[in-house]
């Protein structure tokens, strides 16, 4: 019966992701990241603490839970921007910019390749 | 009861398995420098850590209506995770956010004889 370490197993890889989430240099889609991630997290917790406890109506609201949690990114990323036009094949396949992680290791810019994406002014945003 | 040792068994693997794999998933995404690869990292423990975890309280399940809302989860939880990652990589995508395609040196080589029209994508093509 591995249900206690594996509740631990959980809580780590929660706060993990809780790290990611409020880390002052993440951008708004790891942070979206990080959500799903904890939510999906959440729903496993919910579904072995109900098996811990003997309780097996815990699962109803993982269910629940999974739904929501699916929703909600859902809805956070048509809110943000997931629509309008379609870049085009060359312009992904030239580099364009290259978003790293923001301590500069590999976020070099290719000014002459993305004519066709959006400029440098989006790729900044973050969430204070 | 050898059955019920060898079921203990099996499911003390999986579930050690699972929160093996969500902590590893965790580490990977706290560790990677490119949203998209956290992506990836992030996709272990949605699937693979979530299978694993699942599959182990099912074959602790007392009930069968335990074991059908335990499969309800795994058949929602992998319905709607790839379809939230793919969400987000495409609306990272269109924002403005590429993956990191080129090393450093070779993107400072490349930009050091200044504007390279159209001799970058056989470029890349040669690179493996």
């Amino acid at each position: 019966m591995l249900f206690i370490p594996a509740l631990a197993g959980l809580l780590v890889a929660g706060s993990i992701g809780l790290i990611l989430a409020i880390k002052p240099s993440a951008q708004v889609y790891d942070r979206i990241l990080a959500l799903n991630f904890i939510g999906t997290l959440t729903v496993l917790f919910i579904a072995v603490i109900g098996f811990v406890f003997g309780r097996p109506e815990f699962l109803d609201i993982a269910v629940a839970y999974a739904l929501i949690n699916f929703i909600g990114t859902i809805a956070v990323l048509k809110y943000l921007k997931s629509t309008g036009e379609t870049p085009a094949i060359e312009s992904l396949a030239d580099g364009g910019v290259v978003t790293g992680n923001t301590d500069g290791e590999e976020s070099v810019t290719d000014a002459s390749a993305n004519g066709k994406v959006e400029g440098n002014s989006s790729n900044q945003r973050s969430v204070s | 009861m050898a059955v019920e040792l060898a079921l203990d068994i099996a499911s003390g693997i999986l579930l050690g398995l699972g929160a093996l794999l969500i902590v590893i998933a965790a580490i990977g995404m706290l560790r990677f420098s490119d949203l998209f690869k956290r992506l990836h990292a992030a996709s272990v423990a949605e699937t693979g850590g979530m299978l694993c975890l699942v599959a182990g309280m099912l074959l602790q399940s007392p009930h069968w209506l335990v074991a059908v809302k335990l499969v309800l989860i795994a058949l929602l939880l992998m319905l709607t995770n790839p379809v939230s990652t793919h969400a987000l990589a495409r609306a990272a995508l269109y924002d403005g956010y590429r993956p990191a395609l080129r090393k450093r040196e070779e993107q400072a080589a490349s930009s050091g004889h200044g504007k390279v029209p159209d001799g970058q994508a056989s470029h890349r093509k040669a690179q493996p």
